[in-house]
């Protein structure tokens, strides 16, 4: 390959990167969801150390991208979110981490 | 936490949430101790005891509905394939091998003499390691370091009995799970405690 063509194929890799979970606080979320089956806000909030508000924000950024299902729910009288990848967020997540690997070990 | 925790870690630290409270190791740790109280007096009644693993899941999960959700939060692990098909595979091949060395020594040293080996010597350190797979696993797939502890105690305790001839092997088999059941218990307990009063309950709604 020449060299323009490599540095081309290179740059076009970084550009194409999902810029939704690139951010370091949905990744943080991207990532506990992806070992767990299904978590509440309170969890996720305290695995990832954001605080309500942002774990709030960035979560609805999420949704909106199909990447995670929100679900509120009563568990008895207490009101619950319940957070959980969908397949997408699935396929998104593990296609960052590939291509994230990829890229820093070229 | 860290600073800047990396994605195994964060990985890492929920898979381990799961057993920081200290529950799970309190109700194995009741288990053993029913099951090796029984054993020791009745070996054929001991079967009646793994009756209690089915009352122990909705007592755990309502323990943990009151007790460590409103500290630490809901999770449901995600759970391995592999790891649900291996579950049996494992269990059986251990039953399996242990039935066939039952049947060599008895074909080796006949009924009686074959019956008192297997059930003496060879009895204990099986079972031992066989108990011990639990533990181990929770301490390499779930990061719980002291798993590896409750492990190598089966293990231990399993050849130590027939090596000291301190019991005879269903005994020695009552006597390990009581013990190993009894210090789970006792460490499950302080971990819980310690949860429960570092961990102030969150109030209000659990959500956005």
């Amino acid at each position: 390959m020449a060299p323009d063509s490599m540095a081309n194929s290179s740059i076009q890799a970084f550009m194409d990167i999902d810029r939704t979970i690139h951010e370091p606080a949905r990744l943080m979320i991207m990532t506990v969801l992806e070992v767990a089956e299904s978590a509440d806000f309170l969890f996720v909030m305290k695995q990832t150390g954001l605080t309500r508000g942002n774990l709030s924000s960035h979560m609805s950024k999420l949704e909106e991208a199909g990447y995670i299902e929100v679900k509120k729910e009563f568990v008895g009288k207490i009101p619950r979110t319940l957070l959980r990848l969908t397949s997408s967020g699935e396929k998104a997540y593990n296609a960052y981490r590939e291509q994230m690997r990829q890229l820093l070990e070229s | 936490m860290s600073e800047s925790p990396t994605l195994n870690e964060i990985e890492r630290r929920v898979l381990q949430s799961v057993y920081q409270d200290g529950l799970v190791e309190v109700f194995a740790g009741l288990f053993l101790i029913v099951f090796g109280t029984i054993f020791q007096a009745n070996a054929k009644l001991s079967g009646f005891s793994v009756l209690l693993i089915f009352a122990i899941y909705p007592v755990l999960e309502r323990i943990k509905q009151r007790w460590i959700y409103p500290r630490s939060g809901y999770v449901n692990i995600r759970q391995d394939p592999k790891e649900i098909r291996g579950i049996p595979i494992v269990g059986g091949l251990f039953v399996l091998g242990l039935i066939a060395i039952l049947f060599l020594t008895i074909q080796l040293r006949g009924v009686v003499a074959g019956r008192a080996l297997f059930l003496d010597y060879l009895m204990p350190p099986i079972v031992g390691i066989l108990m011990a797979i639990g533990p181990w696993w929770m301490a390499k797939e779930r990061y719980i370091r002291r798993g590896y502890i409750w492990a190598a105690l089966f293990v231990l305790l399993g050849f130590a009995f027939p090596i000291f001839h301190v019991r005879g092997g269903y005994e020695a088999v009552g006597l390990s799970c009581t013990l190993v059941g009894a210090a789970m218990l006792v460490t499950g307990m302080t971990i819980f405690v310690n949860f429960v009063r570092q961990n102030p309950v969150q109030e209000g709604d659990h959500g956005a």
